[in-house]
């Protein structure tokens, strides 16, 4: 398993080298290598079919009981076929789709990241596994929504699908984390035995609602579901292969994967099919409204999807086979469907079925093709998804769970999903002639067509199928070792009676859809939180932005005061909370001769702060300067004083050479804000002045010295013991000084030969 | 003796952080100066002072004697003068040029960089 992912993950990293050798049939060999892991991963089939299951671990995060695990059972199989499978068509027909075209390089690095993700995603063993591939599936979808990046509407689309779906992701991580920690594995072959761990504690609940939030949002659910419509920017392959057929059924495989551990309790009955219910219901309804190709094939995705939640959440036998089934349908058709729109939109050059018509006569090819998905889609006999609407209907009027209603809302859903088929399958090929003859390349009607006829042909051997597919899958999703025979006649019964019904219904509407322009979309405004997103983002710009205006004040005293405050809170607090004063016993003799010195100190430093003058500052300056050395000498450092000494020296020739290039003392700032600063200046300077005492009030024993006063003579035979620390035990911070140094004296020379045109004065 | 230096610390820190608040340039250099001798004095001073003999050890000893000044502290510090001279130097030249350029001392009237116009 690994080794395919592997060779995915690689293949997706060379692509843009290998477009850049190989052009335009790139396409060809990418398909190709993948066609190569595809068929390297049915090989395992054998494996799968004897044992049930396959397992292959590797040491990862032990320690944190992750480990790289793969786990692939008849689910597994089933959806690996298909993300490969399909990912091979998608990936031939870019070539064309996208030929003179920008950055097609990127384009297959992106698409071929997608299928090793959402492929790793489904033969993934591990919870964590699974979230890192699910992410990454939604970054590549990122990137791939955003492929016209130059346009502000992919950002933007690009940016609501990630901020959506990775909002989603941060729950289902939660969920993960508190499966494990009710479990105690992220295992999933381990979780399949463990369902009593989970179903029964009382944060069940809550570990349902977050990862079901992370598929709805996948899955686009309402009252996720607006990102999806609008990740229609992204070219046509795009949209078919992530958008139709794989990345937006990873919430279905997820129901499906967790369904033996927290499946078929009456919380996750009514959550899923409530949701469901609604989402294909509302899909359904814009989808008949809409005019644009993309836009009708995106929301009779978006009701499909939900169709498929509320078959999950019916939670029998049946009721999942069905959803198998229809699954697999829809991979086939609506992939289909959406790659014959990018034809359609590059020969006739719009999108809109109002005005697209007659395209059989110009491109009849096409138009066979595309009448055979739509076929599909509206579930016409002898097409596979025939079998999905039957199985249904089937399972829905077989259930004692929400009687009646439950085929009703199917029956609205599918007649609604046929008069979407109607419209964006037919509809552009029948009807008045217009256009020229346009030339088709042969080679882009490939894909469409394996597409759409492969759901023709396996009509036709179901037996095969359901013993290879679908049987497996079902049985690894329920836990239960059934056969459920899938026959393509079950005889005149009520599901038949209401398929012939939807077929009926669904070309009515079709016929009379502009009389039933419901004006859906104003009416749902209301619960369409695509508004409450844009006042999200816009919200948190607007936060971000007063925020920024508080903190980020332009002034130099704003941001020391805030720095000096917080200092100031943690140093004062200390010594509050612990009434450490109480204890102070120190000594507090003072020697005379300290005090006239002193006193000097204390007094320049005030008068450098109140003088006028910039010269007698400086004056001041220095008198502080050698008074500090002074201090230093008394109390056994004559280093010290000696460099302080030259410093002082250099420092005030320094300020004496430029001080007459600098501005005067001039007094700007307010009387207030003068108090404001004495009063917090003289704070800070008590605050330290207690804290100094209460640190000198202890003895210390200096451990660190010891080691040099003992080895200074005798290892670095040096007598100087502070100069034996810089130049030998510490040589190499000394070295770092010297490059500090050397830096701000080569920053000196560049300012002074600096020459900068002044900006205000041109302005001026 | 801690309580006069402890003082005299308390007073650099008050007199450096009230000249680093003002709008000035020039009283910023000058307060950053104060800064650092306040804070060379209080990592002296915490490292404890005596009016003992230097550590320097004596012609044909081995080792140090009690009592010597502590050297580690003095070591710090000697790093420290020499850091916060080649910073003052560079704030110096920097503030000249800034000041030759802008023709303002006025730290308010530099803070065009920060300013936000609208929101995006």
């Amino acid at each position: 398993m690994l080794i395919v992912v592997s060779i995915l993950l690689i293949l997706s990293i060379l692509s843009p080298l290998l477009y850049k050798i190989f052009k335009g049939i790139t396409n060809w060999i990418i398909t190709s290598v993948i066609i190569t892991s595809l068929i390297l991963f049915i090989n395992y089939g054998k494996t799968i079919f004897s044992d049930d299951f396959l397992l292959e671990s590797y040491e990862w995060f032990s320690s944190a009981n992750i480990n790289l695990e793969f786990y692939v059972d008849g689910l597994g199989f089933m959806f690996g076929i298909i993300v490969l499978g399909i990912g091979a068509l998608i990936v031939l027909y870019s070539g064309y789709y996208l030929k003179g075209k920008e950055f097609t390089g990127r384009f297959y690095l992106y698409i071929v990241l997608f299928a090793a993700s959402m492929f790793g995603l489904v033969i993934s063993g591990n919870l964590i596994v699974m979230f890192v591939f699910w992410e990454l599936t939604g970054i590549s979808s990122f990137f791939l929504i955003g492929y016209y990046f130059y346009k502000e509407e992919s950002r933007i689309n690009a940016q609501q699908a990630l901020l959506v779906t990775g909002f989603g992701g941060l729950a289902l991580l939660a969920g993960f984390i508190l499966i494990y920690l009710s479990a105690g594995t992220f295992s999933i072959k381990e979780l399949l035995t463990k369902r009593e761990l989970i179903v029964f504690t009382e944060i069940y609940p809550i570990i349902l609602i977050l990862i079901l939030t992370g598929v709805f949002t996948k899955s686009a659910q309402v009252p996720f579901h607006f990102w999806l419509p609008n990740a229609m920017v992204a070219p046509a392959p795009i949209s078919a292969y992530l958008h139709s057929a794989t990345m937006v059924k990873a919430g279905i495989f997820l129901l499906m994967r967790l369904y033996p551990v927290m499946g078929d309790t009456n919380e996750w009955k009514y959550i899923l099919s409530g949701f469901g219910i609604f989402t294909m219901l509302m899909g359904g309804f814009i989808s008949v409204n809409q005019t644009d190709l993309k836009k009708i094939l995106a929301y009779s995705t978006v009701s499909a999807l939900g169709l498929m939640v509320t078959l999950m959440g019916i939670s029998t036998q049946e009721a999942i086979q069905a959803a198998v089934v229809f699954l697999i349908a829809h991979a086939l058709y609506k992939g289909s469907l959406f790659l014959i729109a990018g034809l359609v939109e590059h020969s006739a050059d719009s999108r809109d079925i109002n005005v697209l018509s007659g395209l059989y006569k110009t491109i009849p090819f096409l138009g066979i093709i595309s009448f055979a998905a739509a076929a599909s889609q509206s579930g016409v006999p002898l097409f596979f998804g025939f079998l999905g609407k039957e199985l249904t209907y089937t399972s829905a009027i077989d259930t004692d769970f929400l009687k009646i209603f439950l085929p009703l809302m199917f029956l609205m859903a599918n007649i609604l999903m046929v008069c979407a088929a109607l419209m964006a399958g037919v509809k552009p090929f029948i009807g008045e002639y217009e256009k020229e003859k346009v030339k088709i390349s042969s080679f882009k009607y490939i894909s469409p067509l394996i597409l759409s006829f492969t759901g023709f042909a396996i009509f036709f051997i179901p037996g095969l199928l359901n013993n290879t597919i679908i049987n497996p899958t079902v049985n690894a999703i329920s836990g239960v070792e059934t056969r459920i025979e899938l026959s393509l006649w079950h005889g005149f019964n009520i599901p038949l009676l209401m398929s012939i019904l939807t077929l009926a219904g669904g070309y009515y509407i079709y016929k009379y859809r502009n009389y039933f322009k419901l004006h859906i979309e104003d009416f749902l405004i209301f619960l369409t939180p695509s508004s409450v997103y844009h006042s999200m983002i816009s919200g948190l710009k607007k936060i971000a932005f007063y925020q920024t205006r508080i903190l980020q004040s332009g002034y130099l005293r704003n941001y020391l005061i805030v720095i000096f405050s917080f200092t100031l809170i943690l140093m004062i607090l200390p010594l509050l909370i612990g009434n450490k004063l109480a204890i102070f016993t120190g000594d507090l003799e003072i020697e005379r001769y300290e005090i006239f010195l002193y006193s000097a100190i204390i007094i320049s430093a005030i008068f450098v702060t109140v003088t006028k003058s910039r010269l007698s500052a400086i004056a001041a300056l220095g008198v502080v300067g050698f008074g500090v050395a002074v201090i230093f000498i008394m109390h056994g450092a004559p280093d010290i004083a000696i460099t302080q000494f030259a410093i002082e020296v250099l420092t005030v020739i320094l300020f004496v050479i430029v001080l007459f290039k600098l501005p005067r003392f001039s007094n700007i700032s307010k009387r207030k804000i003068k108090i404001r600063d004495t009063i917090f200046s003289v704070t800070a300077g008590v605050a330290v002045f207690f804290v100094l005492m209460l640190i000198t009030n202890e003895k210390m024993r200096p451990l660190i010295s010891d080691f040099y006063t003992e080895n200074s003579w005798t290892l670095a035979n040096g007598r100087n013991i502070v100069n034996v620390i810089l130049v030998d035990f510490r040589a190499i911070d000394t070295f770092g000084e010297i490059t500090v140094l050397a830096v701000a004296a080569f920053g000196i020379f560049a300012l002074l030969k600096l020459t900068v045109i002044n900006k205000k004065e041109e302005h001026k | 003796m801690y309580i006069l230096i402890s003082i005299v610390t308390g007073a650099l820190f008050a007199a450096g952080i009230f000249m680093i608040l003002r709008r000035s340039i020039v009283k910023l250099i000058i307060g950053l100066v104060l800064l650092s001798h306040a804070a060379n004095l209080l990592i002296f001073t915490a490292g404890r002072m005596s009016m003992s003999q230097p550590p320097i050890i004596k012609e044909g000893a081995i080792f140090l004697n009690e009592p010597y000044a502590d050297p580690l502290p003095q070591a710090l510090i000697l790093t420290a003068i020499v850091i916060s001279f080649g910073l003052t130097a560079f704030a110096i030249i920097l503030i000249k040029k800034t000041y030759l350029i802008n023709k303002t001392e006025d730290l308010d009237e530099l803070n065009t960089t920060d300013k936000i116009d609208k929101i995006g």
